[in-house]
């Protein structure tokens, strides 16, 4: 196709450009700008304009991201085929969707049981179960579910925390400062720490070149990269929802890469940062959907890491909140954990159940990651998460020096 | 260098680019070219070793011009990018206008003479010759403070210095920034600049490029090359190999005299594990390949 007589180039940049916006791209008038100069130009130079052409000016001049290609091409498409006026067959679902599919009840959930080792998903009044299969005589049966207190508010669905408590949880967390911090190569005039050579000498340029005052300076402190990754899983249920606000509190306030992780991985950053926590965990609850199944940490780890997103652990504190029930074999589960551990900077693993009296990294997920974890600790209530938070901002995880693990991996 | 008059158009300059061994789709050819035309900063993004670097050291082979390089890396300020007065001369001029008992004001020492120029400020000052394409390498590696810095530069093309006033550009002038992704950059860096994606060629232009660059490679060996690396690329590896990566394997292939070997298949095994060093590039992934490779060996 070639662009037909005398067109208008402005009309069609502007066409364009208004088409992207309802599509979801951000075009600025400077872009459509940009288009119709570049439009204009060739077309004064050379031969008629191919309608591939055009389309690679298009991209070149109205995209500013990788995401935004896929829609150009989409609606560039569309606008050449005379399909321009028609309602947007494919609207990209900016908002998020409220209805959420009901819940089942307790007994229709099948139990998965292995033949050996434990099974990894479970009801979530597993402790019954696990009472008279497992506890042999004379031993103490283990409970596998969190504390009375905690049950009340995370017996419901994820994310449907009661407004009151949830408000508060996430308050309580997104008060805590203490988010991990770093060394940067910039240096700020301090009162201790090295002599700044340039800073002295431009101090004494201000006094006739008498050495007056020495300046020192010392590096600059900033906040580390934290990425969150939340087992979202049957066994986790109970937790899910107020984990969820500790994914949140470290968006927000921790500048933190989130992903929920069941047998796939979900990237929650995005709609997590929403201004508004209940809208943020109903856009969490339409856009994972692989919640309340099984897990695959293996799997899911694997995928980060060859994704796009896994530059984003290097130099980061890493933190997964799982309890550690993992379909994927053990042996890949720690490998890929060990993987995800040389990436990182840290790793920290939170599981709600190793606050309970007489736990033990049995399960082949968390006993496989074990050996790769920095800290491991609780979050099965609210203290022991307030806690964990601390925890993970304190000096010890934040500071640059080596780390040593029984593996001898450094 | 070549010379054949002013660019007429994409195409032009693909070929000229070609001439240069630099072999670019009509993707990047059209960016290129629009960056030199409106005279716009091109924003190029891409796995690593794609050729983002290369895109630009090319461009500057084309175009006959000086190439400025800024690589980034966290903690770049002012005094790297930009320019930085030398304070020691000052103090020296200082102490010289003392012992001569003149007065010294801040219009004399706050000059051109104590000036230190950095690649930003060296770029827009340039004059003559065609115009010097500055390279901004690696931009999400520099701290997010740094992205504010350069938006003066990028949208008006000139740098304001508080002791001097604000220096425009002589001339038009080309820049490229490329990045990595490994963190996102602003809005408003985006928004001054021209966007372009480099994808990962497919084999057929790999396997072209791949015998551009390397002399001695033959037709069937930079074939293999680049599909084996397009499979590796498929598998799950901690650094995905790139096209530097293809390019490298072929050389050291080469290079050992295993080329004839690996097309007809007689080559030893040992001898090939151990040129995988090429294209693996953590010991997980070269045992990855390795298994790979004793499955069904290559291609």
């Amino acid at each position: 196709m070639t662009v037909h007589d005398a067109p208008d180039l402005a009309a069609l940049a502007a066409t364009l450009g208004a088409r992207l916006r309802v599509e979801g791209v951000p075009v600025d008038l400077r872009s459509v700008q940009r288009l119709t100069e570049a439009l204009v130009r060739t077309t004064a130079a050379d031969a008629p304009l191919t309608r591939r052409q055009v389309h690679l000016m298009v991209r070149t001049t109205l995209a500013h991201r990788r995401e935004d290609l896929g829609v150009i091409d989409r609606v560039f498409a569309d606008l050449t085929t005379g399909r321009a006026g028609a309602e947007a067959p494919h609207e990209l679902p900016r908002t998020a969707v409220s209805h959420l599919p009901s819940r089942r009840p307790h007994g229709e959930h099948p139990v998965a049981v292995a033949d050996e080792g434990l099974p990894w998903a479970t009801l979530r009044r597993a402790e019954v179960r696990v009472d008279t299969s497992r506890a042999a005589p004379g031993d103490r049966p283990v409970p596998l579910t969190v504390a009375s207190a905690r049950v009340g508010a995370a017996d419901s669905r994820l994310g449907r925390l009661d407004p009151v408590a949830a408000e508060r949880i996430g308050h309580e967390l997104r008060a805590l400062a203490d988010w991990p911090l770093r060394r940067t190569r910039r240096r700020d005039v301090g009162r201790r720490g090295r002599v700044a050579p340039r800073r002295s000498a431009g101090a004494w340029a201000r006094t006739a070149g008498e050495p007056m005052r020495l300046v020192r300076e010392q590096p600059r402190r900033t906040r580390r990269r934290l990425v969150v990754l939340c087992d979202v899983s049957e066994s986790m249920r109970p937790h899910v929802a107020c984990l969820l606000h500790l994914l949140r509190a470290a968006v927000v306030d921790g500048g933190g890469e989130t992903f929920a992780f069941g047998t796939r991985l979900t990237r929650l950053t995005a709609v997590l940062a929403h201004r508004d926590p209940d809208e943020a965990v109903a856009a969490v609850s339409a856009s994972v959907t692989d919640r309340d199944g099984g897990t695959r940490v293996a799997g899911s780890i694997r995928e980060l890491l060859a994704g796009h997103h896994g530059d984003l652990l290097r130099g980061a504190v890493c933190v997964v909140a799982s309890d550690g029930w993992d379909a994927d074999p053990p042996e890949e589960t720690g490998h890929q954990v060990a993987r995800l551990a040389r990436r990182a900077h840290r790793l920290v693993w939170l599981n709600p159940r190793a606050g309970e009296p007489g736990f033990a990294p049995l399960t082949g997920g968390m006993a496989a990651a074990l050996p790769f974890c920095d800290l491991l600790l609780p979050a099965g209530t609210l203290d022991e998460l307030r806690d964990a938070v601390r925890l993970v901002g304190r000096s010890t995880l934040s500071s640059t020096g080596s780390r040593r693990r029984p593996d001898g991996t450094a | 260098m070549t010379d054949g008059g002013p660019l007429t158009g994409p195409d032009d300059l693909r070929r000229r680019l070609d001439t240069e061994d630099h072999l670019v789709d009509d993707g990047l050819a059209t960016a290129l070219h629009l960056a030199l035309d409106l005279g716009l900063p091109l924003l190029l993004e891409g796995e690593p070793g794609v050729g983002k670097t290369g895109a630009a050291l090319a461009l500057a082979r084309v175009q006959g011009a000086a190439l400025l390089r800024l690589q980034c890396y966290e903690g770049l300020g002012p005094e790297q990018a930009l320019y930085e007065w030398n304070y020691q001369r000052q103090l020296l001029a200082i102490r010289l206008a003392e012992s001569r008992g003149e007065p010294l004001t801040d219009a004399r020492l706050f000059t051109e003479d104590y000036l230190e120029e950095r690649p930003l400020l060296q770029a827009l000052r340039s004059s003559g010759g065609p115009p010097p394409v500055l390279l901004i390498d690696e931009i999400d590696r520099a701290d997010d403070e740094f992205e504010a810095l350069l938006l003066e530069f990028l949208g008006e093309q000139s740098i304001s210095i508080p002791e001097l006033g604000t220096v425009r550009a002589a001339g038009p002038l080309v820049v490229v920034l490329t990045s990595n992704r490994s963190r996102d950059l602003h809005d408003a860096l985006r928004r001054r600049c021209l966007y372009h994606w480099i994808d990962y060629p497919d084999p057929e232009q790999a396997a072209r490029i791949v015998r551009r660059k390397v002399s001695g490679a033959s037709t069937a060996l930079a074939d293999l090359i680049a599909t084996s690396v397009a499979r590796f690329r498929g598998m799950d590896l901690d650094k995905q190999p790139g096209l530097a990566e293809a390019i490298d394997w072929t050389r050291v292939l080469v290079s050992l005299g295993l080329a004839d070997g690996i097309v007809d298949s007689t080559v030893d095994t040992a001898r090939l594990e151990s040129t995988l060093g090429a294209v693996a590039k953590t010991v997980d992934d070269r045992e990855v390949l390795r298994r790979a490779m004793l499955d069904g060996r290559l291609g």
